[in-house]
């Protein structure tokens, strides 16, 4: 197969959570927040690359909004280049990683960054709709994509 | 005659062929031949009805009998006469069916072997062997007798061989054409170079060449199953020495190599890479100039876009061995290919260039391969990346770029031998270019430029060192910053190594102390440079000195004194200039006495410990005589003061000094009592009360003396039943629970006959409202990271103490469990945390039942934590009783992830839950994986996000258990 972005920038990845004193405390409640929202889906694969969601600046810290109280994210993502075919499937990727790891409590919204994406109308719908999402996960090519895309590393 | 005739052939037809019997019949005729009982004429006679015999079969045991009686036969038993004769008739038998044909060949090996084989006779032998045995149509061993044969023919009847010429050569490759066994070819492939070596081969080198060349790239998997199997790798080098064996082969191998390198496999590049370097030892120097362009856009392009890290290594240093081999060259034809090489990357050198490292990593392999290219890339590259390093506006790019640039002086350096670089008008402004560096204003840069200056010491011109000097002057007393400390130190050391007169001068001598905190820099530093010779005694005075001031200047000095003696624990001038010359033992303590009304408990604990870290670290040192002495000089006069004011504070002192003494070290003064006291008494401090009870198992452990040891363990005892029962204090019966654990601990340890008392107290206790101190208790002897109880102290240990102590007592609390007492689940948790892993195992299935008890009911974290520890290491190697127990474990493990009162523990359990997703047979995890996810979901929502990370693990990696990739 041919790769669509042959030579993508690559970006330096940011350093780990540094884990505060509060976080170590039994009594101490920790917030979901954006960055942690960013630590479950940076590490994610790109499908194209050996290189992850993180370092392509594909997802970014500042593009994810929590609201801990009514129970809803959003996360933008901004696809490498604007006619990137692999956009659904990235989208996809988080939604599927995100629906895996965050309490069912939380509705999450995907979208493509607006500005970014030639289509980028058509895959919002496509992945805000719930009956194609899982659809889609039903496909065995797909879902293999797409769990290679979010397996993390050996213990 | 003919009767005896008769019956030999019999008795061998009674026989199998592959009998041992019939070996060792054979053995028994050649032993008969050679201490002369019969003679080989008679044997031929014997077998002669065999021999000649109209039937292929007899004729095939006829030949196999003779054969494996020569095959025992010592070398120079036979006379060129008879061998003259057995030779023509093995070269006639080579003729024969096809079933005669194995054992004959077989004997003819085995008369290769004889000194006495006539002249022509081998010559007779191979003539026929060539023209009468397709090699190919024999079988695998055969085939390996037939090489066997051609190898000793080539060691030791090499002249004849050599009449035979171009025969010879024939006969070689048509008998290897088309093999196709590993075993044979890996034995072709280590006797062909001598083949090759001793012939000329003229028309028929390609030939030659062809009939191995067929084989590379290797393509071999061995058999996982057999590890003595022949390996790819051995395949593949001995085929490679093949094909460079002589330089004739150059014209044929290097279009061979080139299109291999070229293909996509990845070990077919491997193996033409290793050739490529291979060859450059005997391959002439125009093969290599002819195709220079060739190699190196292969080797450029395997090293540009490749992610193989074991790849790009061996292309580069191929690289490296070419450029080698190519200097040899006329000196216009190889500047020519290193301008070619240099000129195709240097547009690499620019700043944020993707190919930026790799190209630095071509040219560095090319500037190492020999004097003349060391200069020619030196002079071009260095120059232009001082300028890549000057227009570089990132620090993180700007201190790769010259982490590169001074690999390249140093390649420049180590090459000519010569460091001295003031001279080379391209390199001058590197040291300048380092020292400016060092006082940028980032650290990751300066971190970066001591690192470098360490590595140019040598290189540096008096006027750069002045200011470096005065740099490392300041830095000395100012806290640094980790990413800096390392590399600062490491300069600091290389200097001091090389210009030893010039830092004491120019920087040990003006330094300025004005307040504790550089005082801590500075003598954290000085430590660097203690071992050599010049400032040993110069540091130490340092810090005997500040260790005798003030009691906030000798607490922090002290403490480094500590570290400074942890560094060179092995460092006997270090120790004797201590010991001898400062009597710093000495000097220490009427420091410590003469303070000791200063020097209060909460705050300079500390103070007292490092004193005591400093004596135990010099004592333990010291042979028996020495120990002795200090022992003699000091011992008393604290003794007489402690039961004097009972200063608790000099405890630590005495830890100290009788710690690490020798177990021949006895001292005099019964110190048991005064030990055991305080140990019952002291309330106020942890540290001080850890103290007590460890100086008090050390010494139980050590006495020498049996009935004095014995009469010491029963008054502790006593005293401690008595105290139990008498004392209302809660704390004095804590300590005595703590002391009974420590004693126990000392009396095991040496598997002294008392110890049964104490662990049967111990577990005693468990019954008592003590339970928890008891069941830590077990924790206590199970530990086995006691400093002042391992061999470095002295101690007698007998040998797997623990495990026996484990058994025994697992066993114990078996047999006592009561449902209603939960403090024998805390004891197991608490023996199962300092358990060593194999003797779990041993007793798992008899404790499991306990186990699963404490996973259930236990509420205690720590103990929670234990155990959860302990199974996520068995769960981790894959131990294969965890996998029997599979269903008992995994729901309790889910119950425990959601444990309320700590965070800890849920970890954990959740841990040994994403282990489990590694190793074990999938079949037994999938019955449990969708209440595992679906249980998982609530600790999503945990309200830690520690735990909420590790449930997201080990949801994911259960998802993904089954999950097709």
């Amino acid at each position: 197969m041919e790769l669509e972005n042959i030579n993508p920038n690559v970006y330096k990845k940011i350093a780990d959570r540094q884990t505060i004193l509060e976080e170590e405390d039994d009594n101490v409640v920790d917030e979901f927040d954006a960055r942690e929202i960013f630590d479950l889906i940076r590490g994610i694969n790109d499908p194209e690359h050996p290189l992850t969601l993180e370092e392509l600046h594909v997802v970014e810290d500042n593009l994810i909004h929590v609201d801990n109280e009514n129970n809803s994210i959003k996360v933008l993502f901004t696809p490498t280049i604007p006619h990137c075919s692999m956009a659904t499937l990235i989208g996809l990727s988080i939604r599927v990683k995100l629906l895996r790891s965050l309490p069912p409590r939380f509705k999450v919204n995907v979208e493509i960054n607006p500005g970014t994406h030639a289509s980028e109308h058509s895959v919002n719908k496509q992945l805000a709709d719930k009956e194609r999402v899982a659809a889609a996960l039903e496909n065995t090519h797909l879902i293999k994509v797409i769990n290679q895309c979010i397996s993390s590393r050996e213990l | 005659m003919d009767i005896d005739n008769n019956s030999l052939i019999e008795d061998f037809r009674s026989l199998n062929k592959y009998d041992t019997e019939f070996s060792k019949k054979c053995k028994k005729i050649s032993h008969d031949l050679q201490s002369g009982g019969l003679t080989m004429v008679q044997l031929v006679e014997q077998l002669k009805d065999l021999l000649i015999s109209p039937i292929p079969d007899s004729r095939e045991l006829g030949m196999l009998i003779l054969s494996q009686v020569l095959e025992s036969l010592s070398e120079n038993q036979l006379a060129a006469s008879q061998l003259n004769f057995i030779c023509a008739f093995y070269s006639d038998r080579l003729n024969d069916h096809h079933q005669v044909i194995p054992p004959t060949l077989r004997g003819v090996l085995a008369l290769m072997r004889f000194e006495n084989v006539p002249e022509g006779a081998t010559k007779q032998i191979l003539s026929s062997l060539f023209q009468n045995v397709p090699c190919q149509q024999q079988q695998q061993a055969d085939r390996h007798n037939i090489y066997k044969l051609l190898e000793i023919c080539l060691d030791r009847r090499n002249t004849e061989v050599h009449e035979m010429g171009v025969d010879f050569i024939y006969g070689v490759i048509s008998a290897m054409d088309g093999e196709r066994d590993p075993r044979n070819l890996l034995y072709l492939f280590n006797w062909l170079p001598k083949f090759l070596k001793s012939f000329t081969f003229d028309h028929l080198t390609e030939e030659m060449f062809e009939v191995m060349a067929c084989y590379f790239p290797v393509d071999f998997r061995a058999p996982t199953q057999d590890p003595n199997s022949i390996s790819r790798e051995a395949l593949a080098t001995s085929l490679s020495t093949c094909l460079c064996a002589i330089p004739e082969f150059a014209e044929y191998c290097f279009p061979l190599i080139l299109e291999k390198l070229s293909s996509s496999l990845r070990i077919a590049k491997l193996d033409s890479l290793n050739i490529l370097a291979e060859g450059c030892k005997t391959f002439e120097v125009p093969f290599y100039i002819q195709h220079s362009t060739d190699i190196w856009s292969q080797i450029q392009r395997e090293v540009l876009n490749s992610n193989d890290r074991e790849l790009e290594e061996i292309a580069l240093k191929t690289l490296e061995i070419v450029v080698n081999k190519l200097s040899y060259s006329a000196d216009d034809v190889f500047k020519r290919i290193l301008c070619d090489i240099t000129d195709t990357l240097k547009g690499n050198l620019l700043p944020h260039m993707k190919l930026f490292v790799p190209s630095c990593k071509i040219l560095y392999h090319v500037a190492k391969a020999s004097k003349s290219s060391a200069d020619y890339v030196t002079f071009e590259v260095v120059p232009m990346l001082v300028n890549t390093y000057n227009i570089t506006m990132t620090t993180s790019h700007q201190v790769m770029v010259f982490k590169n640039l001074i690999s390249f002086v140093r390649v420049y350096i180590d090459v000519h031998g010569n460091d001295d670089v003031t001279q080379i008008e391209q390199l001058n402004v590197i040291p300048n270019l380092c020292l400016k560096a060092s006082l940028h204003k980032e650290d990751e840069m300066r971190s970066a430029s001591f690192q470098n200056l360490s590595l140019l010491t040598k290189s540096l011109p008096i006027e750069t060192r002045k200011c470096l000097y005065e740099n490392i002057r300041v830095l000395l007393v100012v806290q640094r910053s980790d990413l800096m400390n390392d590399s600062f130190l490491k300069c600091f050391k290389a200097m001091a190594q090389t210009y030893s007169e010039e830092i004491q001068n120019y920087v040990l001598k003006d330094i300025k102390i004005n307040d504790l905190e550089s005082l801590k820099v500075y003598l954290d530093s000085l430590i660097v440079i203690t071992d050599q010779e010049e400032f040993t005694e110069f540091v130490l005075s340092i810090f005997i000195q500040n260790s005798l001031k003030d009691i906030n200047t000798a607490q922090i000095t002290t403490g480094y004194f500590g570290k400074l003696l942890e560094c060179y624990k092995d460092n006997r001038k270090i120790q004797e200039f201590l010991v001898q010359k400062e009597e710093i033992i000495n000097k220490l303590i009427s420091w410590t006495l003469n303070h000791l009304n200063e020097i209060n408990i909460s705050k300079n604990l500390l103070l007292l410990e490092n004193i005591s870290q400093i004596c135990k670290l010099i004592i333990g040192y010291q042979d028996s005589d020495s120990q002795h002495k200090i022992i003699d000089s000091e011992l008393e006069r604290i003794i007489i003061l402690y039961r004097n004011s009972h200063n608790y504070l000099l405890l630590i002192i005495f830890d100290g000094l009788l710690t690490r003494l020798r177990k021949d070290v006895q001292f005099e003064h019964d110190i048991l009592d005064d030990l055991l006291n305080a140990a019952l008494n002291i309330t106020e401090d942890n540290v001080l009360q850890q103290t007590v009870f460890e100086l008090l198992a050390n010494i139980l452990n050590k006495t020498a003396d049996d009935t004095r040891l014995e009469n010491n363990l029963k008054n502790i005892i006593n005293t401690c039943n008595f105290a139990l029962d008498d004392s209302n204090n809660e704390h004095v019966q804590r300590n005595v629970v703590n002391i009974i654990s420590w004693v126990t601990k000392a009396v095991v340890m040496r598997g002294h006959k008392m110890s049964e008392v104490f662990v049967n107290k111990l577990l005693e206790l468990l019954e008592t409202k003590f339970a928890p101190y008891a069941a830590k208790g077990l924790k206590i002897v199970m530990n086995d990271n006691c400093a002042s109880l391992d061999s470095e102290s002295y101690c007698n240990r007998r040998l797997l103490y623990r495990q026996k102590f484990f058994i025994e007592v697992s066993s114990k609390l078996i047999e006592n469990y009561k449902e209603e007492n939960s403090s024998y689940l805390l004891a197991i948790g608490y023996l199962l945390q300092g358990a060593p892993k194999q003797v779990f195992i041993l007793q798992f299935t008899k404790i499991l039942r306990l186990v699963i008890l404490c996973l259930e009911q236990c509420e205690n974290a720590e103990v929670l934590g234990a155990v959860l520890d302990t199974l996520c290491n068995l769960i981790q190697n894959k131990e294969y009783l965890i996998e029997e127990y599979i269903q008992e474990f995994l729901p309790r493990l889910l119950k425990l992830a959601t444990f309320k009162p700590a965070m800890q523990v849920r970890m954990k359990a959740l841990h040994c839950l994403q282990y489990y997703t590694q190793g074990y047979p999938i079949y037994k995890l999938i019955p449990h994986k969708q209440n595992i996810i679906y249980g998982l979901t609530q600790c999503l929502d945990d309200k830690k996000r520690l735990v909420r990370k590790e449930a997201v693990e080990a949801r994911l990696r259960w998802f993904l258990l089954d999950a097709p990739t």
